[in-house]
């Protein structure tokens, strides 16, 4: 059984409708990237899957379904790391890292050196206020604050926007590792399909709110027509 | 008016009578900012719930029980009493304009005031507090016990607020769920109850301000009316967002009034406040955005 | 950057703003509780910013649209007539006492005409148009009183005078906005009556000024009371008729605009400082004449009479009426009249009701009944009469929204 399962998944900005009953599944420990253009409805799902966004349809975490309320999403076990980062801009680094691991009773310091040893420099930093903070730093504190609320799954909104390459590399080397080393199940969405699909197992690829192709990785990228009309490269 | 000569005695005394009127603006005006911070709403009610509360602590005391007795009991209360009034007043109407919210602070004021006369009557009544009104002497000037009981009573809370906001994770979660509602949620902070809570912690602030003035001013239920109109200036004149900036501004608003009308003798007691909030308005056209304020950059 | 937060968060919160049906409803709420939100709160961005803009690209739409809009300005056009129709037939089935109380609402919905032309137009929030109901009402005493000016030839007068002062507030206001704005004209509301009582020479100080009692003119032949009542009634509907064609105008545009996005209308040549003036300044014309009207009805004025809640009181009766609606500002203007001077009634009758006993002699009763109904009303009716109106009588704007 997947960890989550989305069925028919609707949802809705007023009048606009975003989704058109998308299915998708998220291993134990898998990676898996949501791609497609712009306004083809990734972040709208991931927002479905957390509860920021009017939703119908079934979602189901971990065997149970999931309920509609961003507070709750969070305390069972899922991280959002919504567009834009959701940084506490005007709170310290520290502050932040705190923030993240509000659902969790003991361990922040041991958590807080796990994240140190990732992003040594948030913690040069910690008593900063995150606004302050570059875009790669913020994005570092942004991937920090998930880490440390022990996530099952992690949910991760374009985290290469705006970022120069190098930290972008350095990015996903760490998403691999929490990937890898802790299991941590990761639905990222990404604009950049090259990126994506070097570093997930398997792929989604939306349009216009529907799922049109699905598959492991190294299929999406052998299938020039696929390549050709859904990831422009 | 009389002019009387002037002596450094009785100015300390003044400054020691500012910053105790100050310390009393400061305390509402933090309420104030408590509650505009998470609900971007500024309590038309709060002078009413304090005095309110005040009330209560005064019926208290009438039944025998001694102050610093009633004193936490009050404080109890005025929490529970906040956290109400957000659940059944404020909360239906959350995603409505402010002004609508503004209007039912309003009307809860409107409300306080009237149960206070009808429960207690609208003559004055004489308030006990802890204090003696004894002065002792520091360095040369003698200043009443009570002020500097009020002041010290004043500036624990502020200081336990601010340890409380700093290094307790309920205090963050207060503060992230005022600064970003949306990513609070996200970090599983219950929004809606930090709100209600915000609510209980101004009643709180407001219940010890009420508690600390009533022995000064005799207790009525228009007692707190003036005042909160002064925290509403200390906290405009310290930036609405700012905590510290509340506190700041209301010993400033304190002092300077209180010395203003004692000196400028055209001023007296009739002008205080016109001159006072023109003072205020001098200073928000330099900056806009009061002490500690951040004023928000113009964005396309 | 503090700034560059909060803006994220005000996009942010737009997305997630969506649930609220009142955002939805159509783009002229959602501009409107976008701007009080943001009025009230000093926050650059409050949410619905993006409610307000639902995707309306096929040209089909927009044919719709116009003809929402002509439907619209029928609309109003209507309600005027029929207001103006209930007017003229009123005093026919009333007694000369609840003449003159139709005459007081009469002097509300001018004030409110006026604030809303401030509140909801230009977005500016203003406590202290007592104070300018206070300044016309003076200069209609002094000018009738001590200078033998006619009592009704002082009304317009009354109304530049308070106007030029609310210029002159205009003026600073420009730098101010949201609750800073508000704490500014709120001290103005508190320092006029301080003013009033220390210039005595000119005000008659504490005891105020007793003006002559009103007397019908132009050879009509009625009671004072009919003829106060059909003066501040055919102001009302001139004045009126005067802020629906300067919103509809070109000024009207360009408050909007102003308040919707400053930068975006400054960048589009919209002088903002004459425009946030000006309509400080008309706003302040009616509330003078509005006070004016208010001191020859009562044939006395004294710092006492233009109490520092009236101005509150102001914001009351706009938010019960609900901003730009005609209808919703006359249900605002007698909400206003009827709390402050029949809540006894409004004990009575709920005295009658079960479990409860309401004694409506005893102080602080009235307070109680004024309270409560107000917080009823503003939970029952969020948007005020007004916003209630809107959806009862446009299904069609807000279905197209919906859809």
């Amino acid at each position: 059984m997947p960890l989550l399962e989305l069925r028919g998944v609707e949802a809705r900005y007023g009048a606009v409708k975003a989704l058109h009953g998308v299915s998708l599944a998220v291993g134990e420990g898998e990676l898996v990237a949501v791609l497609g253009a712009n306004g083809a409805g990734k972040t709208t799902t991931l927002r479905a899957i957390s509860g920021t966004v009017r939703r119908s349809g079934e979602v189901v975490f971990a065997g149970k379904k999931l309920p509609r309320r961003a507070e709750a999403t969070a305390r069972v076990g899922i991280a959002h790391v919504p567009e834009g980062r959701g940084t506490f801009m005007e709170l310290s680094v520290w502050d932040n890292l705190r923030l993240g691991a509000y659902t969790q009773r003991g361990g922040l310091k041991e958590d807080a050196a796990r994240v140190f040893g990732f992003f040594p420099r948030l913690e040069e930093r910690r008593a900063q206020q995150a606004g302050t903070l570059s875009g790669g730093e913020q994005q570092m504190l942004a991937l920090g604050r998930a880490m440390m609320a022990r996530p099952k799954l992690l949910l991760l909104d374009e985290p290469s926007l705006g970022l120069a390459p190098l930290v972008v590399k350095e990015i996903f080397e760490v998403l691999r590792r929490m990937n890898a080393d802790d299991g941590t199940a990761v639905l990222v969405v990404e604009q950049n399909a090259r990126l994506a699909l070097g570093a997930a197992a398997r792929a989604y690829v939306l349009e216009v709110g529907r799922i049109v192709v699905e598959g492991p990785s190294e299929e999406l990228q052998e299938d020039e027509s696929v390549r050709k009309s859904y990831l422009g490269y | 008016m009389t002019v009387l000569a002037f002596t450094w005695t009785e100015f300390f005394q003044q400054v020691a009578a500012g910053v105790r009127d100050g310390g009393i603006y400061a305390g509402l005006a933090l309420a104030l900012v408590l509650i505009y911070r998470s609900t971007r709403v500024i309590n038309f009610a709060q002078g009413e719930m304090a005095t309110f509360t005040t009330f209560v602590a005064w019926s208290l005391m009438n039944h025998g029980l001694s102050f610093w007795a009633a004193f936490p009991l009050v404080l109890l209360i005025a929490f529970a009493g906040g956290i109400a009034i957000e659940r059944v007043v404020i909360r239906p109407v959350e995603s409505a304009p402010v002004l609508t919210i503004v209007i039912l602070t309003l009307g809860l004021a409107l409300l306080l005031n009237g149960l206070m006369s009808v429960i207690w009557g609208g003559e004055e009544k004489q308030f006990k507090g802890p204090f003696s009104t004894r002065t002792i002497d520091v360095g040369g000037v003698p200043i009443s016990i009570q002020d500097i009981g009020i002041v010290s009573v004043l500036v624990g809370l502020v200081v336990v607020l601010g340890l409380f906001f700093r290094y307790t994770k309920l205090g963050l979660g207060l503060r992230a769920a005022a600064l970003n509602p949306a990513s609070s949620r996200l970090a599983g902070v219950r929004v809606g109850w930090m709100l209600a809570l915000g609510w209980g912690l101004a009643a709180v602030l407001g219940a010890v301000a009420g508690m600390m003035v009533a022995p000064i001013v005799f207790l009525d239920p228009n007692m707190m009316q003036t005042i909160l109109l002064y925290a509403f200036a200390a906290a405009v004149l310290g930036g609405l967002d700012s905590p510290v900036g509340a506190v700041v501004g209301g010993i400033l608003l304190g002092l300077t009034i209180d010395l203003l009308g004692r000196y400028v003798s055209w001023i007296g007691s009739t002008l205080k406040l016109p001159v006072a909030l023109g003072l205020i308005l001098v200073f928000l056209l330099v900056r806009p955005g009061g002490l500690f304020g951040r004023v928000a950059a113009r964005r396309v | 950057m503090g700034s560059s937060g909060g803006w994220r968060r005000g996009a942010y919160e737009a997305k997630n703003s969506f649930h609220n049906e009142r955002c939805v409803a159509g783009p002229r709420w959602a501009a409107r509780c976008r701007v009080l939100g943001r009025v009230l709160s000093g926050a650059k961005h409050a949410p619905c910013v993006l409610a307000s803009h639902p995707p309306i690209a096929t040209p089909s739409t927009s044919v719709i649209l116009k003809g929402v809009l002509k439907r619209k300005v029928g609309l109003e056009a209507f309600a005027f007539g029929m207001l103006a129709i209930v007017v003229a037939l009123l005093p026919r089935y009333l007694s000369d006492f609840h003449v003159r109380e139709v005459a007081y609402v009469g002097i509300y919905l001018i004030a409110l005409v006026g604030l809303n032309v401030l509140t909801g137009y230009s977005g500016q929030i203003s406590l202290g148009h007592g104070a300018f109901m206070a300044i016309g009402g003076y200069t209609t005493a002094i000018l009738s009183v001590d200078h033998g000016v006619g009592d009704i030839w002082t009304i317009p007068l009354a109304g530049l005078v308070a106007g030029a002062a609310g210029l002159l507030v205009g003026v600073p206001a420009l730098r101010l906005s949201g609750l800073y704005l508000a704490l500014v004209t709120f001290g103005i509301a508190v320092s006029v009556p301080q003013l009033l009582k220390k210039f005595e020479g000119l005000t008659g100080g504490t005891s105020g000024k007793i003006l002559n009692l009103l007397k019908p003119r132009f050879g009509v032949d009625t009671t004072p009371n009919r003829w106060l009542y059909y003066l501040t009634w055919t102001i009302a509907l001139v004045l009126l008729a005067l802020a629906w064609l300067l919103v509809r105008g070109k000024p009207g545009r360009a408050l909007q605009a102003i308040r919707d996005s400053e930068v975006a209308a400054a960048s589009s040549g919209v002088s903002l400082a004459t425009y946030k003036t000006l309509a400080f300044g008309v706003s302040a014309f009616y509330a003078g004449v509005a006070g004016s009207l208010f001191a020859l009805g009562t044939s006395f004025v004294n710092p006492d009479t233009y109490p520092i809640i009236l101005s509150v009181f102001l914001l009351v009766g706009l938010a019960v009426g609900g901003l730009g609606s005609l209808s919703g500002l006359v249900a605002g203007a007698g909400f206003l009249y009827y709390m402050q001077n029949h809540a006894d009634a409004v004990a009575r009758w709920a005295d009658r009701l079960p479990y409860l006993s309401v004694d409506p002699q005893q102080p602080g009763i009235p307070s109680v009944v004024f309270g409560s109904v107000l917080i009823l009303v503003m939970l029952i009716l969020p948007t005020g009469v007004g916003g209630l109106i809107r959806r009862v009588l446009s299904p069609l704007t807000s279905r197209l929204y919906r859809a």
